[in-house]
């Protein structure tokens, strides 16, 4: 099967400091890949040139056979088909949360006002925020704006979604309702990327786990093997520092 | 408490609308203008030598024996002299108001005229009461009867008693504000419509100048598009470099004198300030824009949307809310500022009180008053302001439908 995203040789830096120094990648249909490692290993910044929004020095990234590293690509309809929650969630401040969901289809999928309010409330009922969907985002727990943050992604449709660190901001007790809304995701098939510190999310839920450090993966297995199994010494030193 | 402020702001519409109208039509709206008065009326008659007469009688201040022509009579604080007689002409005088007592006992007074020094007899027309500032203008009736032999003709002088300014500080102040009132409303409306229209067309042109100050050259785009992006980028800069960094009362100058501009002072002067606030609001949204967390570019940017729609539906709206206060605080630099304009001659406020201080050579109280019409001015902007902040920070706006 071919693979939705592939990734080849991907290399970045930022001014002299090489971040990623050749990845490659591959992720299918319906795969959890969780991306695992100490910070400034570059985990970030290779969501972020999955979807573009850090430019890569070389190599070649693949989105459903197309090449998004060609300077010709429609870079705006790409982006609509990959989702991307954020550490920070950024929701619209300017709107309210229903308004959230509803901006993107309606400006870029051109979706009826009629239509975007349907589906907007659909994927509040999903991620259980339908009773906040005219409240302020300001006024939310972070739990629950990170929750809005997954619906407002899934408003596009997206074929793959990518999470940067979801849990990463949010007090420890509201990380257990994100990750158990991006469980139902994975039990329902959805394509996730998922950048994250959260050990038994990664164990429980991914499909295939990897292992970056300096810049480059070091280790890829499934959840299983890797956790108790970790071939790479540092990959040991990683897990025995963060289980402990 | 909020209904009053409420008031004021459609009090203060309602005044800069009045304003604009008044510019308009000139004339129509009466509390700017004052009524017309009418010299002197003949009443028909058909000897030469009685039309001579009404055409020529000269009525003489007490003040130097200065001839009181048409003028002057209408802003009379004075006393005054009437002639008795014009050649072969005898004139009788009746005047039609209380506070004018005209005399029994006829004097000679001698007046130069263009044949030399002339002797003539008056009577004495005495001013027992001047009007206040609050009653304004008193206007009376001269009536002169003229006899030549067996014919007679009347003549009809109309002026107005002017009240004077009472000496004292306290006193004089108050006379200013009312006597002047009128004329005070006037300047207000002027730099009012010049600071709010100012500020809202600077407004406008500020987020287009800031949106071509923003503009980066991407690798994506072609080379045209390129050299245009670094272009008008350079040209924002320059502008906003260029109209903070000279005086607007130079500003003003080069425009109105050097180049005279739209060939109308008050126009050529809202552009000063439209020109002028652009650039300080510019660089306040731009303050705006770059304080608006990139998380939010990012977001938006990640669901397709492209960097104009995140512009306008995400970035723009937050920066224009966290600007605000900045862009109201223009406002009121705007209602002090617009003073500088009176260099061009508009008659703005600060402007109308040099003409109000010249005329009773009474600088103290004139500028007094006005410093307290400026402060009222400035703080109930502010508080209003203040208000329209509090209520724009809690709905959110309704979003309106893709077209």
């Amino acid at each position: 099967m071919e693979p939705i995203i592939k990734i080849v040789n991907l290399k970045k830096s930022f001014s002299n400091n090489e971040v990623l120094k050749g990845i490659n990648l591959e992720i299918h249909q319906g795969e959890v890949l969780s991306v695992i490692g100490s910070s400034g290993s570059g985990k970030s910044t290779l969501l972020r040139c999955i979807n573009l929004l850090e430019i890569s020095n070389s190599g070649e990234i693949w989105f459903e056979n197309e090449r998004l590293t060609d300077n010709k690509i429609n870079l705006n309809r790409l982006r609509a088909k990959m989702g991307m929650v954020f550490q920070s969630f950024n929701l619209f401040n300017n709107l309210n949360v229903l308004q959230n969901c509803m901006l993107a289809p309606m400006k870029v999928l051109g979706v009826s006002k009629e239509d975007a309010i349907r589906n907007g409330l659909k994927n509040l009922e999903a991620v259980g925020m339908k009773d906040f969907a005219y409240q302020n985002p300001k006024k939310l727990s972070g739990g629950q704006k990170q929750r809005v943050a997954i619906a407002r992604a899934l408003c596009m449709n997206p074929e793959i979604l990518l999470f940067d660190e979801p849990t990463s901001a949010l007090d420890p007790e509201m990380v257990g309702e994100v990750l158990e809304v991006m469980k139902q995701l994975a039990e329902k098939g959805m394509t996730m990327i998922v950048v994250t510190h959260e050990m038994s999310f990664a164990k429980e839920v991914s499909t295939r786990v990897i292992f970056m450090d300096q810049g480059i993966v070091l280790e890829e297995n499934d959840p299983q093997s890797i956790f108790t199994n970790p071939r790479e010494e540092r990959t040991k030193a990683f897990l025995k520092r963060i289980l402990s | 408490m909020f209904k009053i402020r409420k008031l004021g702001l459609k009090l203060l519409l309602f005044i800069c609308l009045l304003g604009i109208a008044n510019t308009i039509f000139p004339g129509t709206f009466s509390i700017f203008t004052s009524p017309e008065v009418v010299y002197a009326m003949e009443e028909e008659s058909t000897n030469p030598i009685l039309l001579d007469a009404i055409e020529n009688i000269r009525i003489y201040s007490t003040y130097n024996y200065q001839t009181l022509n048409d003028t002057k009579l209408n802003q009379l604080s004075t006393g005054f002299y009437l002639p008795l007689t014009y050649g072969e002409v005898e004139l009788t005088w009746e005047v039609d108001n209380q506070r004018i007592v005209l005399d029994e006992n006829v004097q000679s007074i001698t007046v130069s005229s263009v044949t030399g020094d002339v002797v003539i007899d008056v009577i004495e027309g005495r001013i027992v009461s001047l009007p206040n500032a609050f009653a304004g203008n008193d206007p009376f009736v001269l009536t002169a009867t003229l006899f030549f032999g067996e014919e007679s003709a009347s003549a009809v002088y109309t002026g107005q008693l002017v009240p004077v300014m009472p000496d004292g500080f306290w006193e004089g102040a108050f006379f200013t504000f009312f006597r002047y009132l009128s004329l005070f409303v006037e300047g207000v409306v002027t730099t009012l419509l010049l600071s709010l229209a100012g500020t809202i067309i600077g407004f406008f042109l500020a987020m287009i100048l800031v949106m071509l100050r923003l503009l980066k050259p991407s690798e994506m785009d072609s080379r045209f598009i390129r050299y245009a992006k670094v272009g008008l980028s350079t040209f924002s800069k320059v502008y906003v470099t260029v109209f903070r960094g000279t005086p607007m009362i130079v500003q003003a100058a080069f425009f109105w004198y050097g180049l005279g501009l739209f060939g109308n002072a008050l126009l050529c002067g809202l552009f000063v300030v439209s020109i002028n606030t652009t650039a300080y609001i510019a660089e306040i949204l731009r303050g705006g824009i770059q304080s608006v967390d990139s998380g939010q570019t990012e977001a938006s940017r990640s669901l397709g949307m492209s960097g104009l729609q995140t512009m306008r539906y995400v970035i723009f709206p937050q920066a224009i809310k966290n600007s605000m206060p900045a862009i109201g605080n223009e406002f009121v630099i705007n209602i002090k500022d617009t003073s500088v304009l009176s260099i061009i001659g508009i008659f703005e406020l600060f402007n109308q009180t040099r003409k109000i201080a010249g005329m009773h050579y009474r600088q103290l109280e004139a500028y007094f008053v006005v410093a307290l019409i400026y402060l009222f001015l400035t703080y109930t902007v502010t508080k209003l302001l203040q208000a329209a902040e509090k209520k724009l920070d809690m709905p959110i706006q309704e979003l309106k439908s893709s077209n």
